[in-house]
């Protein structure tokens, strides 16, 4: 079990730190609906 | 199989071995899913690009269809199989479709090089995805929970609830670690990295899953004789397990899905939008709140094995209805103090003829389809998330709205000969009556932007922790319960579809509807009334219909 617990620690600091030093995340996952479709495809 | 509760002891060797390939695979399959939705402005950029608005739009609804459709048919379609052939090898099959599938996209050659086929590939490939993660997630709690012990399926099953999120997490750290690599040429072909990267993880996922046997319940089953012939026609076709997928669906996975959509999506989209924080701001404080809050996926799964299923899923359902109304505006406050503020300083009011106010809800309206003058302002604040008040004007007048003292009048539009935009003159009126709103808004201070040095960032994560946390209520213990709803014979069938339609459906109309229900009234917390409603519906008929399944022997009716 605590190798699990420091392996999400590891997993969660690295997504976080990377997070940070990205500059352009989303976090919205799936999108839904054509709200998102119309900023999409206005390219 | 053990009809009574095991004394307690640690997981077995083949028991962790199990959760593992199950969770794993999980994982990877939801990566492969969000995928496509982190890097929608760059796919939009590749194969729809060159289309025209109409096929534009087409392919769009066609893709979201592949979330909302799609979803619910693969849980049948592998549901069915998953309960004829048995679960090893149906959730070998959803993986190895989804895996392809993934890896396809990342081949496939854009608009540029090969045209129309592009985008109608693209859009073929999504929809497969849609399939196969419809199949994967019933398989896998089922397998999982038909391994566990008596009076630890909730704490076994837990851990299938952590992949979506873990899942989405993964596919951002890809795509930042491809983007740093790669640099300008992300936006050419290191977009392409991610996906055909699925390749490496749909072979571990395949090797790992190959090794593991049947489940026993199911083989047993077979070994008898007793599978089911046509799982649909038991699952859906008879009464008895018909009002249970029923009950299921609108006594537990309904609220579950709002409340999920609610904590984790429409959080974010609340404060980018509505609190206007900085899209990066809002990212990082949703992705810590979502790490905080893994954790406790698996320990209200396990939790549930003590005090019950039904008291920490319907508990979390209550206190989200009970409280997204006072928490949702304190988040406000917190994050963007100033806009509050100019709020209350500055009312806005849209007086209308009603007649010519529109449903604003459709998930697949696009702004030619509103050409009244009512519409345009109310869109037009709407999108600026700029509450207002709706106030009755004459039969046909010009809609007008005021901020503060001052007034602007809106316009009626015209399309185009082709019907498919605005006419050029009316969307230049359009264009200034939104420039002049968006600047008589700006000065107002209704538009300002959440400020670093007045946000509380503290307690916005807080918030959004708090958010996160009943997500985790809700959905720890409800692959273990969904599980024990029904016979092993049509297990797999009955429990995917409530769990996707709930999710695909309920949960994916949330932020149209959300945004429809502000729409409509200016109040920018409208929306939320959805999620509370249905919470609210499903903590009744879960109370008072659906039994506690916790101690429920899962093979009594094999």
């Amino acid at each position: 079990m605590w190798k699990l617990v420091v392996g999400f620690i590891v997993f969660a600091g690295l997504a976080l730190y990377l997070l940070m030093k990205g500059g352009d995340i989303d976090m919205s996952g799936e999108k839904h609906g054509l709200l998102n479709a119309h900023v999409v495809v206005k390219v | 199989m053990a009809t009574s509760i095991a004394a307690p002891r640690p997981m077995s060797a083949e028991e962790k071995k199990v959760i593992f390939a199950s969770s794993l695979g999980t994982v990877f399959e939801w990566y492969d899913f969000y995928l496509y939705g982190s890097l929608a402005a760059v796919i939009a950029k590749q194969f729809f690009g060159g289309l025209d608005p109409t096929s534009a739009y087409i392919f769009a609804l066609l893709a979201f269809a592949a979330g909302f459709i799609v979803r619910p048919f693969g849980a049948l379609v592998f549901g069915r199989l998953g309960d004829m052939i048995g679960r090893k090898y149906t959730f070998l099959v959803t993986i190895v479709i989804m895996g392809t599938a993934t890896f396809i996209v990342g081949l496939l050659p854009n608009y540029a090089t090969i045209g129309i086929a592009a985008p109608i590939i693209l859009v073929a490939l999504r929809m497969l995805q849609g399939l196969a993660l419809g199949g994967e997630y019933g398989g896998a709690a089922t397998y999982v929970a038909e391994h566990s012990p008596m009076g630890k399926r909730g704490a076994y099953t837990a851990w299938i609830q952590t992949t979506a999120t873990l899942g989405l997490f993964l596919s951002l750290i890809v795509i930042l670690v491809t983007r740093e690599l790669t640099g300008p040429a992300f936006e050419v072909w290191g977009w392409r990295v991610p996906f055909l990267l699925s390749i490496f993880l749909l072979a571990v996922s395949v090797y790992i899953r190959l090794s593991m046997n049947e489940s026993p319940a199911f083989a047993k089953m077979k070994a008898e004789g007793k599978t089911s012939k046509a799982p649909l026609s038991e699952s859906f076709g008879q009464w008895k397990n018909l009002k249970i997928v029923i009950l299921a669906l609108i006594g537990l996975t309904a609220g579950q899905a709002v409340v999920w959509y609610t904590g984790q999506f429409y959080a974010l989209f609340f404060l980018q939008s509505i609190a206007k924080v900085d899209p990066k701001t809002a990212n990082l404080l949703i992705a810590a709140s979502l790490v905080i809050g893994t954790p406790f996926f698996i320990f209200f799964g396990s939790l549930s094995d003590k005090i019950g299923r039904k008291p920490i899923i319907l508990g979390g359902c209550l206190i989200a209805a009970l409280t997204y109304f006072s928490v949702f505006p304190m988040l406000l406050n917190y994050a963007n103090p100033g806009l509050v503020a100019a709020q209350k300083a500055v009312p806005v009011t849209v007086t209308a003829d009603q007649a010519t106010c529109s449903f604003q809800g459709s998930p697949i309206a696009r702004p030619i389809d509103f050409t009244s003058s009512c519409d345009i302002a109310k869109r037009t604040l709407t999108e600026n998330y700029i509450p207002y008040k709706n106030v009755a004007g004459p039969a046909g007048s010009i809609a007008v709205i005021k901020l503060g003292d001052k007034e602007i009048p809106s316009l009626n539009a015209t399309l185009n000969d082709k019907r498919d935009a605005f006419s050029p003159d009316s969307g230049k009126a359009i264009a200034d009556f939104k420039k002049a709103v968006v600047e008589t808004a700006k000065t107002a201070g209704l538009t300002a932007k959440a400020d670093d040095k007045t946000m509380n960032k503290g307690m916005v994560l807080a918030v959004l922790v708090f958010l996160v946390i009943l997500v985790t209520m809700v959905y720890g213990p409800i692959a273990a319960m969904l599980v024990e709803m029904f016979p092993t014979r049509i297990r797999y069938t009955s429990m995917s579809l409530p769990y996707h339609i709930g999710n695909g459906w309920f949960g994916g109309l949330l932020p149209t509807t959300a945004f429809a229900m502000v729409a409509a009234t200016g109040d920018i917390f409208y929306g939320l009334w959805y999620p509370v409603i249905v919470a609210s519906a499903t903590f009744v008929i879960g109370m008072l219909l659906i039994k506690e399944t916790k101690d429920v022997d899962i093979f009594a009716n094999d």
